[in-house]
């Protein structure tokens, strides 16, 4: 199974969509160690809540699964990007349900349990300064920044992901650097980089 | 600004690292794809036959039966019992004729006729 999901991983994500609606579970197994982390890290960073993120990224790869059998292989939609559509609509719906804004304490389980304990409380407090100083962005600004700066997509992406021109990418994200960088101003010591 | 561009980077780097999805994450996103796998969708069941309709639409076996006694029964009366009908209709259905049953039925003297002169 090993080899197989090797061979399906040099495949693009709408190949290995078709694939799995074709019967192929292997090619959900490849497009999940793909896609999910991706899509929980957007809502994680932008939601700020680890519970509410998870639940977005299951819907979200729901929605994709189901959305596999119309997939057209050859079409110009990446299910990467549609993908990062859908998460984005599903924390829009979330945010604005809540109205609530998010608190110091919405950190996550530790990635990778061989960190120290203090490497992990570090990597806490600037996750937890990050996802505070995100969350006094304006919806918009955050999702474009977590979308360009975290995420690595590239602005045309971001443009058709939020349903906007690249001139006001450009502009949300470069508004929403600045606003973190003076949110975040001052915990040089606290973010950890003081020391490099 | 104590925060500078390089600061920002480095914990942007971090935060891509840092929302991995732990393993009962992935299982219910693997769970859910299995489920929705169109080779996993059942087939649709095919629909009720005509006579299940019909069955259906006059109320299930109770309603067949009543209407197959219904039916028996209305026939039974045409064709043997008017005079019982009549007793049981305390003779409204001679009233009704006048007496002369030929005029609910004229078919009947006709065959007799026939008959007599053959």
């Amino acid at each position: 199974m090993v080899q197989v999901d090797a061979e399906l991983d040099q495949l693009e994500d709408g190949a290995l969509l078709v694939l799995y609606a074709n019967g192929d579970q292997g090619a959900a197994r490849v497009l999940t160690a793909r896609l999910l982390p991706r899509v929980l890290s957007h809502a994680v960073r932008v939601l700020g809540d680890r519970s509410e993120a998870e639940d977005v990224a299951q819907e979200a790869m729901l929605r994709l699964w189901r959305a596999a059998p119309g997939w057209q292989g050859d079409g110009a939609a990446k299910p990467g990007t549609w993908l990062y559509r859908v998460t984005a609509n599903l924390i829009v719906d979330r945010l604005r349900r809540s109205g609530r804004a998010v608190g110091l304490d919405a950190v996550d389980e530790p990635a990778d349990d061989r960190e120290s304990a203090e490497a992990m409380l570090m990597r806490r407090g600037r996750m937890a300064a990050l996802d505070a100083a995100l969350a006094r962005l304006p919806e918009r600004q955050r999702q474009a920044v977590v979308l360009r700066h975290i995420e690595g997509i590239s602005n045309p992406e971001i443009a058709a992901v939020l349903d906007i021109s690249v001139e006001a990418v450009e502009s949300l994200t470069a508004r929403g650097k600045r606003a973190l960088a003076a949110a975040l101003a001052g915990q040089k010591e606290a973010l950890g980089y003081g020391d490099g | 600004m104590v925060t500078d561009k390089d600061d920002l980077t480095a914990l942007f780097a971090d935060a891509r690292q840092d929302a991995r999805p732990r393993a009962d994450l992935t299982a219910r996103v693997l769970a859910d794809a299995a489920r929705v796998q169109p080779g996993n969708i059942a087939a649709p069941r095919p629909g009720p036959g005509w006579f299940a309709r019909m069955r259906g639409a006059v109320g299930g076996w109770p309603g067949l039966s009543g209407l197959a006694v219904a039916g028996v029964t209305g026939l039974m009366i045409g064709v043997y019992a008017t005079e019982s009908v009549d007793m049981l209709l305390n003779g409204q259905l001679t009233e009704l004729t006048g007496g002369d049953s030929a005029g609910l039925m004229p078919g009947i003297d006709f065959l007799a006729i026939s008959f007599g002169e053959g």
